[in-house]
């Protein structure tokens, strides 16, 4: 309650602020930037000036700002203005209030009008309407104040306008007479002239120039109630702070305790006053943004007052949020504040300059090392302390059993004696090239030492033990898998593990044994070694996973098994049996128990914590692949080396779990158009509807970005997509059915929601979907198909049957045909043949010779006739002429064999066609359709006169034939084989025949090639 | 006098000089009808009867002429010397039958036939 009333006073006074701070204030640049996570427009804040902050009890937080209202999950800002929340009378926020129902409620620069938003939804009330017009009612007041006082700092909504009060109830205002106020707004409030006034159990004090001046409960006052506005206080440990002074400009912070007031100078120009979890003060002020830690509090002396800056930005609106973020807007955007980061990051900004470190390593007496290539520096640490030395390129570091410090660089593999390196030298132990030192320490992985005192360095040229002076090189000659030597471990019982890029190998009887992905390794490039207690050995992989090695057997994890990353460059275990990790992705943790019920098959997946910027760890980038790529120190805080720098986490105090977070459905669009799924029940699709779209969201704003969603249609898959950090579901062209989406989230320590959120889904199945449709489709492809096999069949008939008739015709042509040579045979040259053989017997019988000359005479004239006779058969068989002569010749043979034969007048143009220019069949099928033709005018036309022309035309060869004969109509047509016959000819030349008669107007058919 | 019904020319020749000594007159016509016509009129010993004429063909002009005259006697003179013509010739009345290939016989028969009855045993 008193914090919502706070937050409702402290929109008024932003706004009163801003003007004057917009002239008045040279905006310095954020220093302190490990303090905040800031959004900006570019994050898609609709304005980077916050006028407000607030919270809606679904958990959402609101950001008012002069460009319009959004609404942010910790991840995206959605953004509500006038275009598209047509209640909003223009962008101008000038404050945002929460009421004690959750509503937030809006006025605007310049309008008389009061927006409310509820439940999803925004109302607008305007003056004159909805409550009475007043001039004191005026917004553009000066600095807004005259319209505030009247805002009272109550739960529930209700303002004043002269002698009318108007009170919200269900959904509009109510006026009432303005009620004679009893009882002061707040324990501390303020008077027209800024002073305060505190309402003590004891008494009412009056502060004013650091004195107060006390009232008693019942003395009379020189101020009313109903004229004061309620300031903003924290009371901690019996001590009131709150703001004093003649302006808010200059406010001063004062404590108040006892009825005495201390003034506190060393902050001023406050005009809001936090508290964070940790009983810390937190002080807006146009200053910058401060922080007085609880001891400081407690001490409540103005001598001993230290204040830390945690922001040169003027801050123009402060808030916490029920999980105890604190945030502030100023004019550069929204921030949220980091008051207890589990990471201290030390980084090229810190003192001295970080960056980009690799081997860290632990001396006895306590002393940290580690190799920082850029500016390349060996650094040491103790307590509290960096100091730095040269160190070029440092690849490797080591304390040997005798607490002697080792370093590999880019020039030399050596060991510190009495702050002096000594080198190596393998150029008496080793031939050409391995002898030159270079070829390892630029590429050096590890330097070890086994318990025989024998030193180990990993090298890209294979594994090389040292001792004595000696050294031996170990290549994939002896069974390692790479050359590339990664990693080295000594097990508890005394195996030697090498990792390298391409698999590990184990020590057995002077070779090494050779496991790679194929065994089960998770990844064959191997970054790092650890046992545990139980003496399971995990390995760590550059881009593969975890895998335990266990009784032999392989297990992996990997990110797909909800391993924060693929990339394990080091195993640190903590006191609670945490495994930590890192990652070019970042720090994380998953619990041992987890990783081994998982490799145990006992569980689905394991659960990762991961780090960010949000815990401190500013550049997640972590580096390995350089040994020891990590380090548990004595104390038991973990030091991870990073690209930017080098990491420091103490686990026993690494952030709490955090409650799993609420999980939200936010919008739902249908090809792109949003879909009130509330007003529906559900989602609901139509069957030409294809996307689907559903905006998901988990409130809690630490570590928004790394929030995990689940998600999965129910009655679909079953299966839950892993849908990493994205927030919007996506599907298309769902088949027809009801289903449940449902989202369920993890927050950044990987605690889920399991119950998530849900919505229904109906696909509406698409018409012909239907059974209905079904039906009426088989019936009708039923009907279809029985009508075409129904026409099929009688056009197959048809034809078929006209098939049937010419083949008929056809053999009824050729049995005509033969039986006319036969008879021709029989009648001519038969009997011609008969007769020379009769008379030749006649002539052989013959007594006289005479008579036998007779004969053989007779024979002579008879064997002439059957010449001819059979000439004859056989030019009609086939007109030798076409063969021979060309088809003009044959057709003139043709037309005057006809005339001399029958006496019909044939008038004839046939012009000369080129032999060669027409292909033989087009010929005889020409000559036979004139052929026919002029044996039609002959049998049947009764004609006297025919007309016969064979000329090209256009190119085109052109045969006609008249008659004067008597012709015939259509219906009439003799379908014997002789028309059919001749379109049959026509068709197999590609010419187009044509034949026009009427009765007794004779018959013209007309041939075109 | 013998009548000869032979629609080929060359062919109706040659049996007129084959028995045209033989008769006092030989008669020609080309089809079936006339031959029956002149029959009629002339009543001749023998009809010389080719078969295949039109309109009227030999072997209906054989019956039309045995059906009114059966005393006629009618030799089949044909190209078509095969079995089935042979016994169609006869059913329909002819008294001989003589392939146009080998007609020597022909003259022999008429010459030796005279006014005696033997000529069908003859023939057989």
């Amino acid at each position: 309650m008193r914090f919502k009333a706070l937050n409702s006073y402290k929109a008024k006074i932003a706004v009163a602020c801003f003007w004057i701070l917009l002239i008045s204030l040279a905006v310095k640049p954020a220093n302190a930037q490990q303090h905040f996570k800031k959004w900006t427009t570019a994050d898609g804040l609709p304005q980077n000036n916050v006028i407000n902050i607030a919270q809606t009890p679904d958990g959402y937080l609101w950001v008012a700002t002069l460009d319009g209202l959004a609404r942010f999950d910790g991840v995206r800002f959605k953004v509500f203005n006038k275009s598209n929340t047509p209640e909003m009378p223009n962008n101008r926020i000038f404050s945002m209030f929460t009421d004690a129902d959750g509503r937030l409620w809006f006025n605007y620069a310049n309008d008389q009008t009061l927006v409310a938003y509820e439940n999803g939804e925004f109302k607008r009330f305007e003056k004159g309407r909805d409550f009475q017009k007043d001039e004191n009612l005026a917004l553009n007041a000066r600095y807004g104040v005259e319209y505030y006082r009247h805002l009272l700092g109550k739960p529930e909504m209700t303002f004043r306008a002269g002698q009318t009060e108007y009170v919200y109830e269900k959904g509009r205002f109510v006026a009432r007479p303005a009620q004679k106020e009893t009882r002061f707004p707040a324990r501390v409030f303020a008077t027209d002239d800024f002073t305060v006034w505190i309402d003590a159990p004891e008494a009412v004090y009056h502060v004013e120039n650091g004195n107060a001046t006390r009232y008693g409960k019942n003395a009379p006052l020189p101020i009313a109630p109903r004229d004061t506005i309620p300031m903003d206080f924290v009371e901690l440990g019996g001590v009131l702070w709150c703001v004093a002074g003649g302006t808010f400009v200059n406010g001063k912070l004062i404590s108040f305790k006892d009825g005495k007031v201390k003034m506190f100078p060393a902050v001023d120009g406050i005009f809001y006053l936090e508290s964070d979890a940790k009983g810390n003060l937190l002080a807006a002020s146009t200053k910058g943004f401060f922080k007085i830690d609880a001891a400081a509090l407690a001490r409540n002396d103005p001598a001993n007052f230290p204040v830390t800056v945690l922001s040169s930005h003027s801050t123009s609106s402060l808030f916490r949020d029920r999980d105890d973020n604190v945030w502030f807007g100023s004019f550069q955007g929204l921030h949220l504040m980091n008051s207890d980061p589990a990471v201290i990051f030390y980084s090229k900004q810190s003192a001295p300059p970080i960056d980009n470190v690799y081997p860290i390593v632990q001396d006895p007496e306590g002393t940290i090392w580690f190799g920082a290539w850029t500016d390349n520096k060996l650094f040491s640490y103790r307590d509290g302390v960096f100091k730095s030395e040269y160190g070029y390129i440092l690849t490797a570091l080591f304390v040997d059993s005798r607490a002697r410090l080792w370093k590999g660089t880019g020039g030399m593999i050596g060991y510190r004696e009495k702050d002096r390196w000594l080198p190596v030298d393998f150029e008496k132990t080793l031939p050409p090239p391995w002898n030159k030192p270079t070829v390892f320490t630029g590429e050096l992985a590890f330097i070890t030492e086994d318990k025989q005192g024998n030193m180990w360095f990993g090298t890209e040229a294979g594994l090389v033990r040292y001792a004595d002076g000696f050294s031996q090189l170990f290549t994939i000659n002896d069974g390692l898998p790479s050359n590339v030597v990664t990693s080295c471990f000594f097990t508890r019982a005394g195996e030697m593990w090498i990792g390298t890029n391409a698999g590990i190998a184990r020590m057995e009887n002077g070779r090494f044994r050779a496991f790679t992905e194929a065994d089960g390794l998770a990844g064959n490039y191997t970054r790092s070694f650890y046992e545990d207690a139980d003496g399971s050995l995990w390995i760590g992989g550059y881009d593969g996973g975890l895998t335990r090695w266990k009784n032999g057997e392989f297990k992996k994890i990997t990110k797909r098994d909800g391993l924060f990353s693929d990339g394990v460059f080091v195993i640190l275990e903590d006191e609670a049996g945490w495994f930590w990790m890192n990652s070019n992705q970042g720090i994380y943790r998953v619990r041992k128990q987890e990783l081994n019920d998982f490799a145990d098959g006992k569980t689905e997946s394991v659960t990762s914590v991961s780090y960010g910027p949000e815990d401190g760890l500013l550049e997640v980038e972590g580096n390995g692949g350089k040994q020891p790529a990590g380090l548990k120190a004595r104390d038991g805080r973990l030091w991870f080396p990073m690209a930017k720098g080098v990491a420091v986490i103490n686990p026993a105090t690494a952030k709490p779990e955090a409650a799993p977070p609420p999980v939200l459905i936010e919008e739902t669009r249908i090809d792109g158009q949003p879909f009130d799924v509330s007003a529906e029940g559900g989602v609901r699709l139509n069957s030409d509807q294809v996307a689907l779209e559903i905006d998901y969201t988990a409130l809690g704003f630490v570590g928004a970005e790394r929030m995990r969603f689940r998600y999965r249609l129910e009655n679909l898959d079953g299966e839950w997509v892993e849908a990493g950090a994205r927030r919007t579901a996506y599907f298309s062209h769902l088949p027809h059915g009801e289903y449940t989406f449902h989202v369920i989230a993890a927050n950044y320590d990987g605690v889920w929601n399991t119950e998530g959120a849900s919505v229904k889904i109906v696909i509406v199945p698409p018409f012909y979907r239907k059974w209905w449709f079904y039906a009426l489709a088989a019936f009708g492809a039923f009907g279809l198909i029985t009508l075409i096999y129904f026409l099929r069949l009688r056009q197959l008939q048809a034809l078929n049957k006209a098939r049937a008739e010419f083949a008929k015709r056809l053999i009824e042509s050729q049995e005509g045909e033969r039986h006319r040579i036969a008879l021709e045979l029989h009648d001519s040259i038969g009997q011609a043949l008969a007769v020379i053989r009769n008379r030749t017997l006649l002539g052989l019988d013959a007594a006289e010779p005479g008579k036998m000359r007779e004969q053989l005479s007779q024979i002579s004239e008879a064997s002439t006739l059957a010449l001819q006779e059979t000439r004859e058969i056989a030019r009609n068989l086939h007109p030798a002429q076409i063969e021979n002569l060309g088809l003009t010749a044959a057709l003139r043979s043709l037309v005057k064999s006809i005339e001399t034969a029958t006496g019909l007048k044939i008038e004839a143009d046939i012009a000369e066609i080129p032999q060669k220019s027409l292909p033989y069949d087009a010929s005889i099928n020409i000559y036979r359709i004139a052929q026919e033709s002029l044996s039609n005018i002959i049998k049947h036309s009764g004609a006297s006169f025919a007309d016969v022309h064979l000329q090209m035309e256009n190119e085109k060869l052109v045969l006609s034939i008249e008659d004067d004969g008597r012709g015939f109509t259509d219906g009439a047509v003799p379908n014997g084989l002789g028309l059919t016959g001749m379109r049959e000819r026509a068709r197999m030349i590609g010419a187009e025949l044509t034949i026009d008669s009427l009765p007794g107007e004779g018959t013209k058919v007309r041939l075109v090639l | 006098m013998i009548l000869i019904a032979e629609d080929n020319p060359l062919m109706r020749k040659m049996l007129r000089s084959l028995v045209e000594d033989l008769a006092s007159e030989v008669v020609e016509c080309t089809d079936g009808e006339a031959a029956l016509s002149l029959y009629e009129k002339h009543q001749p010993a023998w009809v010389l009867m080719d078969v295949s004429m039109r309109p009227v063909d030999g072997l209906s002009a054989t019956r039309a002429i045995l059906a009114r005259f059966q005393s006629a006697r009618v030799i089949i003179v044909t190209e078509h010397d095969d079995a089935e013509t042979r016994r169609s010739a006869f059913e329909a009345g002819a008294s001989e039958f003589f392939g146009k290939d080998y007609l020597l016989p022909l003259r022999a028969l008429i010459q030796h036939a005279g006014n005696s009855e033997m000529l069908g045993n003859a023939i057989i």
